[in-house]
């Protein structure tokens, strides 16, 4: 069984997919853009998350093929993906705000 | 560092060549976007392709990451999988066409031969079977006799001064079939091989079909299927008593005979 992915990259990608299927290189630029510019991962880096993803059924997979002839990998996310989602966002609100809490002091 | 360069690095650890291939497509369409957006930008293809695996980031890195994701033993059990359930319908498939000819429809259904021998008109009657078991193998095909039988038939007419006529009429009928797996080699001119031979029996007796030979008369009825070439061959007899201990088959390929023994009711 493939490791359990918890990073919080893996969080990312599932919240991007929970609002529509997108492939790989889609992924990297719309991180990019909502997070200006701070989250610039090394693109290569990617593909072991969705692909671990996948392999623990998150996330399905679909190709298309573009009108260059390229063949796009789509990854959707799944019901089983949406649950890990909201334990993912439950666990960061948490640490976030232990942490907000500790830097003010409160 | 060239494109090409990259993904065999970032890949190598991948050792299910298909998910291999399939997973260095996908990187490799990766970074022809990003090399198509640094070009909107106005750089140079080679400045491009350098932006590009600038931006992949560690190949080695990653490639562990893969190989560890992309194990390989459930690929080759799927793959394995595959290939025994091909074989196991290819079986499956030839087991019909061997045992069960009949299924293709396309010869009559000669075991107990009641619907074949109808054809030939109601005045015939079978006397006797015969079950012969044992293959013989010749030139790469695979005789057997799956069944034989004696047919005989009475009929009556009047002759030239109005004097009826009883007569009677035998025939001993081997039936044999030649299988081979290659398909596309059946018997060549079966018939023909058979018809331009002299056949003979136990009892010493020559059966041919040129009536120049004053022989008992022989007749040969061939048909072909995939793998399979059938043949009805027809021995004339005196009367129902006169069934042989042995009938030869003379079905050519170097000379080769079929011995149908109906005693002991084997081929050889």
């Amino acid at each position: 069984m493939a490791k359990k992915e918890t990073g919080s990259t893996a969080m990312l990608v599932l919240a991007l997919l929970k609002e529509k299927e997108m492939y790989g290189y889609q992924i990297i630029e719309e991180l990019d853009r909502r997070s200006s510019h701070v989250f610039q991962m090394k693109e290569g880096t990617l593909y072991p998350v969705l692909h671990g993803l996948e392999k623990d059924r998150l996330i399905a997979a679909r190709e298309a093929e573009t009108v260059k002839g390229r063949v796009r990998r789509y990854y959707a996310v799944t019901e089983k993906g949406l649950r890990t989602l909201e334990e993912k966002k439950q666990e960061w609100n948490t640490f976030s705000k232990a942490v907000t809490a500790i830097l003010t002091g409160a | 560092m060239t494109l090409e360069s990259w993904l065999y690095r970032a890949t190598r650890e991948i050792r299910f060549a298909p998910d291999r291939e399939a997973v260095r497509q996908e990187l490799r369409d990766h970074m022809a976007d990003r090399v198509d957006a640094c070009m909107k930008q106005g750089r140079t293809l080679p400045e491009a392709e350098e932006a590009a695996v600038e931006a992949m980031g560690s190949p080695d890195a990653i490639a562990a990451e893969l190989g560890r994701i992309h194990a390989p033993w459930w690929g080759y059990l799927w793959q394995a999988s595959r290939v025994v359930l091909t074989l196991a319908v290819l079986a499956a498939v030839w087991g019909m066409l061997w045992q069960r000819p009949d299924l293709l429809g396309s010869r009559p259904k000669l075991p107990e031969g009641d619907t074949y021998i109808a054809n030939y008109g109601p005045e015939w009657a079978v006397l006797e079977t015969w079950h012969p078991v044992g293959t013989k193998e010749l030139s790469g095909y695979w005789f057997r006799a799956p069944m034989a039988w004696l047919m005989g038939r009475e009929y009556g007419y009047e002759n030239e001064t109005g004097e009826p006529v009883h007569e009677e009429s035998y025939y001993l009928v081997a039936c044999l079939r030649a299988d081979t797996w290659r398909f596309w080699e059946p018997c060549s001119d079966a018939q023909g091989m058979v018809l331009a031979n002299v056949a003979a029996d136990s009892e010493g007796e020559r059966y041919a079909r040129d009536i120049r030979l004053k022989c008992r008369d022989l007749f040969c009825e061939t048909w072909q299927e995939p793998f399979t070439t059938w043949y009805l061959v027809w021995f004339q007899l005196p009367g129902p008593e006169d069934v042989p201990e042995w009938v030869e088959v003379p079905v050519g390929y170097g000379g080769g005979t079929i011995r149908v023994n109906l005693t002991a009711e084997v081929i050889s």
